[in-house]
């Protein structure tokens, strides 16, 4: 094979390249983006990142979101890898702080209100539990 | 073409100004100003006002070609521009820890509040590089768009790209390597890592790209530039930095080494201190003070001692044992200081490297895998087959340059599995080998497009450390 074969071949290869991204740009670029938007649209970003087969509990941050002042202190714990690294984004500017860092008896963390409630018939500080596929609450 | 080169010149600068100087207002505690980015892009353009016009190729190329590449750009433009506009990221880390840096610097652009200064906030990859969530967070200050900065960086990437191969290679090759980079699957796909998912990635690529262009135009501020934009954008970055340095000081071209350590070391000085308060919520002055003096008279010795009369090989060889040195060193100083962040979990304990090496075989098998099998198309495969073509001696040199640059790069992004303190390899390689390649993917297609030029029948080097 020359030096000529071997250059009109890579120049071959560059064009599947581009021929290859071109046919891709309906299918998998437009429209399963647009898929995912509308997902996302759709069911809120709630149900997206916390509704799906993998991971769950999105219920738990649509009740803060519902019953917490903006502004306030969420306390939470448990696994810190998995769903709830989904918290923080989802509940700002309400901030995340680790239950073990605050006094039982606080009521507030830095000035902020630690948020309390009723979460199935029991009342108190309430706490957001991490549990790698999904969060739930508990009262502390 | 001058317009684009100017106005990529201008955007690099601005960026690159604004994260030094922002980074430096944090570290003592005040608020970003909201002026500071309109000035940085103000210096930006004076800066590319003076850049000299480049001459570049007049071989015509004809308008079916131009309109083709032009309407597959463009789709591709308008699909990344509207996957950022119309949600916030929708996947992972761009959800989890850069949208969330971004929306809290947008509300109060300073590090004196509780979500930065107290640890125990919940802040996710809270000593990571702040440019991107700064550059959104001023985005949405200004505009409420902050996430327009994605198909930004995208037609950055291409402009930069696209530049730098026209200079260098001509119209019709660097017209289809710009497409070809453009396409990428992996880029513009919605997937985690792509343009418009929110992480830093793209940042990082811009970086190594505008690196790539530096080192294929002996372009002095791109070299600085592109070394400065990858310390500040991922942890990464620090390391990518530091290797054009190293590249040019083997290849002994002064001019380059000078403006690559000088681009590394400033966005050093800004970023460093930074990293180790929001690591550990203080600075140890001194210490800091001592690792860059130390970094200069390095350098300063690279450049009197090294960059003389000595044989490639034999400053190769010192150059890469100062920088294992320095590198290890690094890692126990940080972790000594008490730095347990990313930088202290990764260097912390090179013994890893040693205890890890077993797994070589594996990490190339997933490089390869990744590289080849999956998202990226021909964009690693066709320097494969260049290198092939030129064993059989079908093919002109590689630029060597560039290439070293392409290969140490594809060499440092094995090294994360090696040294982190991630145990499960499977997971490791699945979840992160496909956004290390993407870094890769600017350099790659310089590469093969620069290396396709100087084999044309009858074409010569321009000169250039490409």
């Amino acid at each position: 094979m020359n030096a000529r074969r071997w250059r009109v071949g890579l120049l071959l290869l560059i064009a599947a390249h581009i021929a290859l991204g071109a046919l891709r740009l309906p299918g998998k670029v437009i429209a399963k983006r647009a898929a995912d938007i509308t997902r996302y649209q759709d069911g809120g970003d709630l149900r997206y990142f916390l509704g799906t087969d993998h991971l769950h509990g999105w219920e738990a941050i649509a009740w803060i979101r519902e019953h917490v002042p903006e502004g306030d202190v969420v306390l939470w714990r448990g696994s810190a890898k998995g769903a709830l690294e989904f918290a923080p984004g989802l509940l700002w500017p309400r901030l995340l702080v680790a239950a073990g860092a605050v006094p039982v008896d606080a009521d507030t963390w830095l000035g902020r209100t630690i948020a309390r409630g009723t979460v199935e018939d029991q009342s108190g500080v309430v706490v957001i539990v991490g549990e790698v596929d999904r969060v739930r609450l508990a009262v502390r | 073409m001058n317009a684009l080169d100017r106005f990529s010149c201008a955007a690099l600068v601005a960026m690159c100004g604004f994260g030094v100087v922002a980074y430096i207002v944090l570290l003592v505690g005040a608020s970003v100003p909201d002026w500071l980015l309109p000035v940085a892009g103000v210096f930006g353009c004076g800066v590319a006002c003076f850049r000299p016009a480049v001459a570049t190729s007049q071989e015509p190329i004809a308008w079916p070609w131009l309109l083709a590449a032009m309407a597959l750009l463009g789709t591709s433009v308008v699909a990344v521009a509207w996957g950022s506009l119309a949600t916030p990221s929708r996947h992972w880390d761009g959800a989890v820890a850069w949208d969330v840096h971004a929306s809290v610097l947008a509300a109060a652009p300073t590090l004196k509040q509780p979500f930065f200064a107290a640890g125990e906030v919940f802040n996710h990859s809270r000593d990571y590089p702040l440019l991107q969530p700064l550059l959104i967070a001023f985005g949405d200050r200004y505009f409420g768009v902050g996430r327009a900065l994605f198909p930004v960086l995208y037609l950055l990437i291409l402009v930069v790209g696209g530049c730098a191969m026209r200079h260098r290679c001509g119209q019709r090759l660097a017209l289809a390597g710009t497409v070809a980079l453009g396409l990428t699957p992996f880029l513009v796909s919605p997937g985690s890592g792509g343009a418009d998912s929110g992480y830093a990635d793209m940042l990082l690529l811009l970086a190594t790209t505008t690196v790539a262009a530096g080192l294929l135009r002996r372009d002095g501020l791109l070299l600085s530039l592109g070394a400065c934009l990858a310390v500040m954008s991922k942890p990464e970055g620090l390391a990518y930095g530091v290797l054009p340095a190293l590249i040019v000081a083997v290849a002994g071209d002064r001019m380059a080494f000078r403006a690559s350590c000088m681009g590394w070391l400033v966005g050093a000085i800004a970023w460093l201190p930074l990293h180790v308060y929001l690591a550990s919520s203080s600075v140890p002055a001194g210490l800091m003070i001592a690792v860059f003096a130390f970094l200069l008279v390095a350098m300063w010795g690279v450049d009197r001692l090294l960059l003389r009369d000595l044989r490639v090989r034999t400053r190769g060889l010192l150059l890469l044992m100062g920088f294992v040195l320095c590198a290890v060193l690094a890692g126990v100083v940080l972790y000594a200081a008490g730095n347990h962040g990313t930088l202290g979990a990764y260097l912390g304990e090179p013994g890893r490297l040693l205890q890890r090496l077993p797994r070589l075989p594996a990490v190339l098998l997933g490089m390869l895998e990744y590289g080849l099998l999956k998202k990226f198309g021909l964009t690693f495969a066709i320097p494969l087959v260049l290198i092939v073509a030129r064993l059989c001696k079908q093919i002109g040199p590689p630029p060597m340059v560039l290439g070293a640059w392409l290969g140490l790069g594809l060499c440092t992004i094995m090294l994360p599995f090696f040294l982190s303190p991630e145990t499960d390899l499977e997971h490791h390689l699945k979840s992160s080998m496909e956004r290390l390649l993407l870094h890769w993917i600017g350099p790659a297609w310089l590469v093969v497009i620069a290396w396709l030029s100087t084999s044309r029948p009858g074409s010569e080097p321009q000169g250039g450390v490409g």
